[in-house]
């Protein structure tokens, strides 16, 4: 009578507890589900019945909560001891969910026994073998996992099987299942597809099949240095599943030609492994590279890589395009985007630059033409939003690459008008200059000025030569101090201004004929003189170049371009005029000019002096002014006027009584 | 009577107080009718209108610390007439200076912080060396050296360098001032300033007998500076001149005779040129000064009784000695500035460039100085029977002639001497100096012209008779270096 009545309710609500706690984890969830499973949870069977028999049977709920409603409620009347009706719920239940069975905490031995007859009548089971086995299988179009044995449980009846794999044909088929037995299925894939593998020396091999990149060749974990066969060490690439037929592998790797590979890919039922090429040894591609021009022992860098000092011959180096820099005197002097070519030699010409960089400008404007000609130029097309290019402290926000020597932008018309659109930076002097028009030129401004070694004046009766500075060519050529000049390489001289200009027209180095007259004589005199070429340490205001692009070039020159000692001097000069004296110091502390008459190691001491002054080391200007006071240095250019008087005035600035 | 001063003290300055507050309350500063008002005061200083000041006041009393104040007052300061560069100082009235300065220190005080401080104080120090009375050339030096060591911007620490060389130049400091300018020169060529230390550079290398750089100097600076400046057109020619002279000819005279022209002078008592090349002739007998152009065309005169003696000073003002005073010229006017007390009749005169007047009594024994601004001359050199003939004002040192013994003497601030060279003479009479500090002696007896160089070395003796030349009664040198020599006949021979 005992095993007839239901269970103690107490008993009940607790087994049905614990098993709900596990169901509602897994089971589907509605507001409706939820309470019922509360009202079991409290062993108030009958409202929980009341809620499901509601729930079920309304029309329109999804499967899974059909199932866990029928679950609940089978449970239920198995708590209340109708197991009559808990078949029929265990009935539908398992059409829903073969795979079901019903908690043994709360499922007693009689109820087993009454549901296990149940799904002998609706469930029966598939025994699939199916290869390859990691094939993925569908039932009805739902995806199943198999048991550890091949076993999957099914509602009993026709039921579509579909399985497969990459690399494999699928198989569709149908299969019936039997209420209570156990049907064996067997499904073999026919393979469609193999896996290659390429084998490629050098590594890092970048590989496209039929087009399109699949990936880059790598040695295999430990191969390297390996003693093992070279096939073993060789870098590799797996390509998966490649189907049947023909394909071509491209095989690339800068420095290196590439090289293409056909491959048929059959089907060897027997043999399902991947195809292993053979190693791929790629052919390097060099050309023979010779970079030649100044300054001679300049280290030359290729893609940052140092291949040699100029001059360079002979160098194999990777075809392609790259970066070729040339390094002197701590920056970068000259470079350029060179095309190398995959079979033969190339000539590279080297002459140091400036580096420019224009922004604002998809392509140089016509008036910026000759930067772009003449210098290392590279363009960003792209203005800085929101910065005031016109200010030094503008270009400061703008980023530009290491040893840019002269910045150029072009300024949108709406932002500034017509006129001043281009502001040429120097990052060297740190100053901008607004252009209305083109730069003046662009040119490489003369290092050198040609001098005949004197100061001329005006007076009545002709120009008469002022001043003769010693060791220059007028003074070579025993000119003195008042003749006065009637023609000069045959042209009559008119004023003093025309002389000079007739000066600066001279080919440095060469003869010019000179006639003077001496006074009281009434016959001229002829001498040659031969034409000097002075430094000019700042560009006249009114000059051909601008400030900026002599900065520009004075520092390339400086780093080993044209007569370095000068173009030095030329950096001091105008980065002291800039204001910006620790420079100052630093570039002439590089001019080596030494006891040249005229602009010379005085010159440089004194402008020195100068920077260091304005810099506040009192003590080394002090010493450079008296260094400077002590020669015959002239300022300027070699016609140019003594400098010592000049630096009294300035140490005595410094507290040094004048000697 | 503690009580007393209790309350009323506390009261009084209330009331002080409150009366110095009341006009500030009635007037506060106004900037926008400040700046409304300088923009019609600025175009009435450049149309030259006599409003001007007024109307710059009147910005300066709308915002005394605005934005334009420093403006108005420098430019009330300007209408008075200050000069830009020291050589063109001696033209401001006394009267003007003394209404600037304020101006200036108003400025240079209270608004320091201003953009036309810098400009002030440059002005300032410059008018502190005006040679009026009140001149302080110590506090001057040292505005300037204060401006340019400091690192404004603009052109005025430039200006103060230029004028500190030119105070060492006035000074006879010459290897200073040719530092000070040279140093501009090298520093900042192209710039005005640099112009103008060139032309300063090539007055110092002239003076110390370098012709051949001071010429290249002078034309170097002209080249570069905006403007004409015939007084160092004048001075390059000079220095050519000399430098040919000096290298092929021995520094002898040329051979080539002089140009001569009638001045109708009939009785040449001295002549200066000026600076532009004009020569001023004091003619006793017709009791004037006569002024000649360039081209020797007489251009004006000024009647004056009792003509005794003539001068130039370092800014190209002619000064006149004539009765018991001493004149200075303003175009055809004489404007006397001092008497000759105790000198008078004077014997011969010279001013410096800081407005100091020197004059000699008739017998040459004694050598007086009139400190500017005051009335009559102190006592600066007595030597019985010293019979000094001439003197002239040369680059910071006062040359006398000794008319018996023929002696060139540097007469110093305390009244002593030092003989600088000595001509073979025994009637020297006149005593001429160029502007490379060449001098010249006439021997009007002897009928010869000494030349002597700045360290008072012989140069050349140039015999006039010989030259076609009468009987000489005054010497003047040109500012291009050539010499004018007047006879008794009226007639003046031009030795280039």
């Amino acid at each position: 009578m005992t095993r007839g009545r239901p269970a103690p309710a107490w008993l009940a609500a607790l087994a049905i507890s614990c098993a709900l706690a596990f169901a509602r984890a897994q089971g589907a969830s509605t507001p409706e589900i939820d309470a019922a499973r509360a009202e079991l949870e409290s062993a108030r069977f009958d409202k929980a019945l009341a809620l499901l028999d509601a729930l079920l049977g309304r029309s329109g709920l999804e499967p899974d909560a059909v199932a866990e409603a029928l679950a609940l409620r089978a449970q239920a009347r198995v708590a209340t001891g109708d197991l009559g009706r808990a078949e029929q719920d265990w009935k539908r239940l398992l059409l829903l969910r073969p795979a079901y069975e019903p908690d043994v905490a709360t499922t007693g031995r009689k109820a087993r026994e009454r549901f296990d007859r149940v799904a002998a009548t609706v469930v029966g089971t598939l025994k699939l073998e199916v290869d390859p086995p990691e094939a993925r299988i569908l039932v009805d179009g739902r995806g199943v996992a198999p048991a550890a044995d091949g076993t999957v449980r099914l509602a009993a009846g026709e039921r579509r099987i579909q399985v497969d794999h990459p690399g494999f044909d699928a198989a569709d088929l149908a299969a019936v299942v039997l209420a209570g037995d156990v049907v064996p299925v067997r499904v073999r894939l026919v393979p469609n597809a193999r896996s290659v593998v390429l084998r490629t020396e050098p590594d890092g091999v970048e590989v496209r099949l039929d087009g399109s990149l699949v990936g880059v060749s790598a040695r295999p974990e430990g191969a390297e240095g390996s003693q093992g066969p070279a096939s073993a060490r060789a870098a590799r690439l797996v390509v998966a599943d490649l189907p049947l037929g023909e394909h071509v592998f491209e095989l690339a790797k800068p420095c290196y030609r590439t090289t293409r590979v056909r491959v048929q890919v059959q089907v060897d039922v027997a043999d399902r492994g991947a195809i292993f090429l053979e190693t791929v040894a790629l052919d390097p591609a060099r050309a023979v590279v010779a970079i030649h021009g100044t300054p001679a022992g300049a280290e030359v860098q290729v893609d940052g890589a140092v291949v040699g000092r100029l001059p360079v011959e002979g160098a194999a180096l990777c075809a392609g395009e790259h970066t070729v820099e040339v390094r002197s005197g701590g920056r970068i002097v000259w470079s350029d985007e060179v095309e190398f070519p995959e079979q033969g030699a190339v000539t590279v010409d080297v002459s140091p630059r400036p580096r420019a960089i224009v922004l604002g400008a998809a392509v140089w404007p016509a008036s910026l033409a000759e930067i772009d000609r003449r210098f290392g130029a590279e363009v960003r097309a792209a203005l800085p939003p929101n910065v005031d290019l016109t200010r030094p402290a503008g270009w400061a926000t703008v980023p530009l690459p290491r040893d840019t020597d002269l910045a150029a932008a072009v300024l949108p018309p709406e932002s500034v008008g017509s006129v001043g659109r281009i502001v040429v930076f120097s990052p060297i002097l740190r100053t901008v200059e607004t252009l209305d028009a083109p730069p003046r030129s662009a040119e490489r401004p003369a290092s050198r000025t040609p001098s005949l070694g004197w100061r001329l004046a005006d007076a009545a009766g002709g120009v008469v030569v002022a001043e003769v500075v010693p060791g220059g060519p007028a003074a070579a050529a025993g000119i003195l101090p008042g003749v006065r000049v009637t023609t000069l390489v045959g042209r009559v001289s008119e004023s003093a201004a025309q002389v000079r200009g007739v000066v600066a027209s001279l080919p440095i180095a060469s003869e010019a004929t000179l006639e003077f007259l001496v006074p009281g004589e009434v016959a001229p005199k002829g001498a040659s003189l031969r034409v000097a070429g002075s430094p000019e340490l700042l560009p006249r205001p009114n000059g051909p170049a601008s400030r900026a692009i002599a900065a520009a070039w004075a520092a390339v020159d400086a780093a080993g371009g044209e007569d370095t000692a000068f173009a030095a001097a030329r950096l001091g000069a105008l980065l002291l005029e800039a204001g910006n004296p620790e420079a100052a110091a630093e570039a002439l502390a590089l001019a080596e000019l030494g006891a040249r008459a005229g602009v010379g190691g005085g010159t440089i001491a004194y402008l020195r002096g100068r920077a260091l002054a304005l810099a506040g080391r009192d003590a080394e200007a002090r010493a450079a002014f008296a260094k400077a006071r002590e020669t015959a240095a002239r300022a300027g250019t070699d016609d140019g006027p003594a400098i010592a008087p000049a630096a009294v005035d300035h140490a005595a600035d410094l507290g040094v009584s004048a000697p | 009577m503690t009580i007393t001063r209790t309350i009323l003290l506390p009261a009084l300055a209330a009331g002080l107080l409150a009366a110095c507050l009341a006009p500030a309350r009635a007037q506060a500063p106004d900037p926008a009718a400040a700046e409304r008002e300088y923009r019609v005061a600025r175009r009435l200083a450049a149309d030259g209108s006599p409003e001007a000041g007024a109307a710059l006041a009147r910005v300066v009393a709308l915002d005394p610390a605005g934005v334009v104040a420093d403006d108005a007052l420098l430019e009330q300061a300007l209408l008075e007439g200050l000069p830009a560069w020291p050589d063109a100082m001696g033209a401001i009235p006394e009267a003007g200076l003394r209404r600037a300065v304020p101006l200036l220190e108003r400025v240079v005080g209270t608004l320091s912080a201003s953009d036309r401080a810098p400009e002030a104080r440059y002005r300032l120090a410059l008018a502190r060396l005006e040679p009026l009375a009140g001149r302080d050339p110590a506090k001057a030096r040292a505005e300037f050296l204060a401006l340019a060591a400091s690192r404004v911007d603009g052109p005025w620490p430039l200006a103060a360098r230029h004028a500190l060389g030119w105070i060492d130049e006035q000074d006879g400091a010459l290897e200073r001032a040719l530092g000070a300018y040279r140093r501009i020169v090298v520093d900042h060529p192209w710039t005005q300033a640099a112009a103008r230390a060139g032309m300063g550079e090539g007055r110092v290398l002239a003076r110390q007998g370098a012709f051949g750089p001071a010429a290249a100097a002078l034309q170097d600076a002209l080249d570069g500076a905006s403007g004409t400046h015939p007084a160092a057109v004048a001075l390059r020619e000079a220095a050519v001149r000399n430098l040919r002279r000096a290298a092929f000819a021995g520094a002898r005279w040329p051979a080539a005779p002089p140009s001569t022209w009638a001045s109708g002078i009939k009785s040449a008592l001295a002549a200066v040129a000026l600076p532009a090349g004009e020569v001023l002739v004091a003619d006793r007998r017709a009791g004037a000064v006569v002024r000649f152009d360039a081209a020797g065309r007489e251009s004006g005169r000024v009647a004056l009784d009792e003509l005794q003696a003539l001068a130039v000073d370092p800014y190209g003002r002619a000064w006149v000695a004539a009765g018991e005073r001493v004149f200075v010229l303003r175009g055809d006017q004489a404007v006397p500035v001092a008497n000759q007390g105790a000198f008078a009749p004077a014997g011969s005169l010279a001013v410096d460039a800081a407005g100091r007047i020197y004059l000699t009594d008739r017998r040459g024994d004694r050598v007086g100085r009139v400190a500017p601004g005051a009335a009559s001359p102190e006592l600066l050199r007595e030597r019985r029977g010293a019979a000094i003939a001439a003197i002239a004002w040369s680059g910071g040192r006062l040359l006398a002639l000794e008319e018996r013994t023929g002696r060139v003497i540097d007469v110093r601030p305390d009244g002593t001497d030092q003989i600088v060279g000595t001509v073979p003479t025994t009637s020297a009479t006149s005593l001429v100096v160029d502007a490379a500090g060449q001098v010249a002696v006439l021997d009007a007896r002897g009928g010869s012209v000494s030349l002597l160089g700045p360290d008072g070395q012989p140069r050349d003796r140039l015999m006039l008779e010989a030259a076609g030349v009468g009987r000489a009664a005054a010497l003047s040198f040109g500012p291009d270096g050539s010499l004018d020599v007047f006879d008794a006949s009226g007639a003046v021979a031009r030795f280039p």
